[in-house]
């Protein structure tokens, strides 16, 4: 019997038209289904109408035949199909409930009705599966996001599901801990679990999936691998779509880039050091970043990245050694600061308005600032967007929105956080061409990431912090060199680097290639 | 966010629920039978608990508290003497009487939630009390919550400081841009954390297991009786 099967599956949210129509989907025993498709397609809804979450937790509805683990999700609910599936989402700060490692894993054993004696056995096994047996007594906050998001998945495994739902599952953590995530799923396959996953990064569960299925209209094409679908859809179509399309498949093409020249330096940092609540979170940490330069400061969740750019940005006191923003100390205002959260930085409700803000500060009229404002979003083809809510925006909109925004601060230093948080390819290289203008235009750009990804795009020198201290400096191409770096920052280079870096200007072609 | 914090002293150790009737029956007495000699016996006896359970506070909380408790000494005081004619001393004695009422309740509440971790209560009032845990739990999964609220909101004032926006209109529309974005996470936040939730089987059933579940040992028992000894003598201090 298939562990999933669904026929003329029609479903929706309550007072709005189907954003699934039709599906069709069967998926067996140990079988790992890779599912596709561009935001808003309704792969979440998908997965969120299997697990029962749609209509019994959100209302809306779901027509048709399903039937999941032998039951219908429908009729069960979301909770009650725990025993049996599990499902695992993008934040993990939104799905660690407790303030233990142990109390998260006992949480749905004990939600579950197993019997207390098992639950402690069932709980470090689960943990030791995802690498964090010896966390057992450690906080929920004292973990990095990368293992929170493990214990995440521990939560979910431990009472021993035989289907998983992922959606997105590395999108908020670094390639370290994503190749974990889909190493313990590879494992998991191999007893006899399915899985769907919703992933953009086709890299790192293309060798686990024994099929891929790409949701767009609402409809559902399903192919036996990648290629295949590709050669069937195109790939101009999924790759305008936000998927990852690995770069074999994307022909190189020259596309016309700014060429960056450095100059005087505009943001020196020496020896600088933190300490907060008892805690090191930066040990001397030295860099420098030009005017026209972009610089990556790259590393695993938790190095003290965001903190080092908190203290540039100056909105962070308390720390040691010598930092100097555009000639004098860091200070609110010296540089612009682009939020890892898009909507922590909002001060208006429609698009236009917050790019307006930014020219208002500056003591513009409001009519002129809307004036300029537009003319912002209409070079970058964004006036569509110009009333629509900032907050019914898709999160790629409102990262792109989010920095386009900052622009007319017209800084010489920018300070961006984790710019391509969450996105996917099509939003990760409009972001990419944004940096990049920024530099062209004289400015020093700092991005910190945990994206070993986004580095590669651009002709940036990257930091790699571990641990609060910097252990690697150099260009993107030197550090493809040095594996031994990799393991302390987090590092994963695309596949077509990994397996060889001279291939940079090659894979750079291809995907500024599928940008155009 | 939460004044708990881990420890090993003997109060940590006690059965919340012991605890809380404990401290609820022990702070009602001194606002009932509030003569100077039960308050004083019940400022002595609280401020020993918190003592004994060595919390962690901070300079905030701390003159926060001191405030409070001066605040309230100086206004009744000031009714006092201004409303009903009473002499400053007498004004001043019977001000300070409501005030140690205060001080009462404020250390009676710390030494129960510097010990009493939000878990172990929300368990104890499941498993001994059985109030449906689908409630408990979520009392203490909102305060799970407001760290990262908090976390929101620095981020939302530093992101606001670097850009130069003070914000517009009067101090209503001013909150009111600020709240925008805070709950606009939140909201986000929770849709997802009550999924997470349901997908671990939360409210699966009525009711659950529990690994360890609390019970009342004899540690518990000799608090309750010295807290009961410390009400008894209140009694007899007030009738007698």
């Amino acid at each position: 019997m298939p562990t999933v099967e669904a026929r003329g599956l029609t479903a929706g949210y309550l007072g709005e038209p189907p954003v699934l129509r039709d599906i069709t989907l069967e998926l067996g025993e140990g079988e790992l289904l890779l599912l596709l498709g561009p935001t808003g397609s309704g792969k979440s809804t998908l997965l969120l109408s299997l697990a029962g979450a749609v209509p019994r937790l959100i209302p809306g509805y779901v027509e048709g035949f399903l039937r999941v683990a032998g039951s219908d999700p429908r009729v069960e609910g979301l909770a009650r199909m725990a025993r049996r599936l599990g499902l695992l989402l993008q934040d993990p700060e939104a799905q660690t409930v407790m303030f233990k490692v142990y109390e998260e894993v006992y949480f749905p054993l004990e939600n579950l009705k197993y019997p207390p004696g098992e639950i402690p056995l069932r709980a470090r096994a689960a943990l030791r599966l995802v690498g964090l047996e010896d966390a057992w007594q450690r906080e929920v906050d004292s973990l990095s996001t990368g293992q929170k998001q493990r214990l995440a998945l521990a939560s979910t495994l431990a009472p021993g599901p035989g289907l998983l739902l992922l959606d997105e599952p590395t999108a908020h953590i670094d390639p370290a801990s994503s190749e974990e995530v889909y190493r313990v799923v590879g494992s998991l396959k191999k007893s006899g679990v399915s899985a769907i996953v919703v992933e953009h990064r086709v890299e790192y569960v293309e060798e686990w999936a024994d099929r891929v299925a790409f949701l767009a209209d609402g409809r559902l094409e399903a192919a036996g691998s990648i290629d295949e679908l590709a050669g069937r859809l195109g790939v101009g179509r999924l790759a305008s779509a936000g998927v990852w399309v690995p770069p074999r498949l994307l022909k190189p093409a020259s596309v016309e880039r700014p060429r960056l020249r450095p100059r005087d330096p505009l943001v020196v940092a020496e020896g600088v050091s933190l300490e907060i609540e008892g805690r090191r979170i930066l040990r001397g940490v030295d860099i420098t970043a030009r005017r026209g330069e972009v610089v990556a400061v790259i590393g695993p969740n938790g190095a003290g990245k965001t903190t080092l750019l908190r203290i540039l940005a100056g909105v962070l006191g308390g720390w040691e050694g010598r930092v100097e923003v555009s000639g004098a100390p860091p200070e609110p205002g010296r540089a612009v600061y682009v939020t890892q959260v898009p909507d922590h930085q909002f001060v208006s409700r429609t698009v236009l308005g917050e790019v307006a803000a930014s020219y208002i500060v500056q003591g513009y009229t409001r009519r002129r600032a809307e004036e300029e404002a537009m003319r912002v979003l209409e070079e970058r083809g964004l006036a569509g967007l110009a009333r629509r809510s900032l907050y019914r925006l898709s999160q790629g909109q409102k990262r792109l929105v989010s920095l386009i925004a900052m622009e007319p601060l017209d800084r010489p230093v920018y300070l961006l956080d984790e710019p391509t948080f969450g996105l996917d390819m099509r939003y990760s290289l409009l972001v990419a061409r944004e940096v990049e203008g920024l530099a062209a235009r004289g400015k020093a750009v700092i991005l910190v990431t945990h994206d070993s990804w986004l580095p590669a795009l651009l002709d940036c020198r990257v930091y790699g912090i571990s641990e609060g201290r910097v252990v690697f400096e150099g260009g993107y191409r030197e550090l493809l060199e040095d594996k031994d770096s990799w393991k302390r920052i987090g590092f994963k280079p695309p596949r077509m680097l990994e397996e060889d870096p001279g291939m940079l200007e090659e894979y750079r072609a291809r995907l500024w290639g599928a940008a155009r | 966010m939460t004044l708990y914090y881990e420890g090993d002293t003997w109060l940590h150790g006690l059965n919340p629920l012991v605890k809380l009737f404990s401290a609820t029956a022990a702070v009602f007495t001194a606002g009932i039978l509030a003569s100077p000699g039960v308050l004083a016996l019940h400022l002595a006896f609280s401020l020993l608990l918190v003592l004994v359970a060595k919390p962690r506070l901070s300079r905030l909380i701390v003159a926060g508290a001191l405030a409070a408790v001066a605040g309230q000494w100086w206004v009744n005081a000031a009714l006092f003497h201004y409303n009903m004619g009473l002499p400053w001393a007498e004004a001043s004695w019977r001000g300070g009487l409501l005030a140690a009422r205060v001080a009462v309740v404020i250390l009676y509440s710390v030494a129960f939630i510097s010990t009493t971790s939000p878990r172990s209560l929300a368990v104890a009032l499941s498993a001994q009390l059985r109030v449906p845990y689908v409630y408990s739990y979520m009392s203490f999964v909102t305060l799970r919550m407001l760290p990262l609220m908090a976390r929101d909101l620095e981020n939302i004032r530093a992101a606001r400081r670097v850009r130069g926006y003070r914000g517009q209109g009067g101090p209503v529309s001013r909150l009111a841009g600020l709240l925008a974005p805070l709950l606009s996470v939140a909201v986000q936040r929770s849709v997802e954390m009550g999924i997470a939730m349901e997908a671990r089987g939360f409210g699966a059933y009525p009711d659950r297991s529990y690994v360890d579940p609390p019970r009342v040992t004899g540690g518990d028992m000799v608090f309750a009786g010295l807290v009961a000894s410390v009400i008894l003598i209140s009694i007899i201090l007030y009738f007698f």
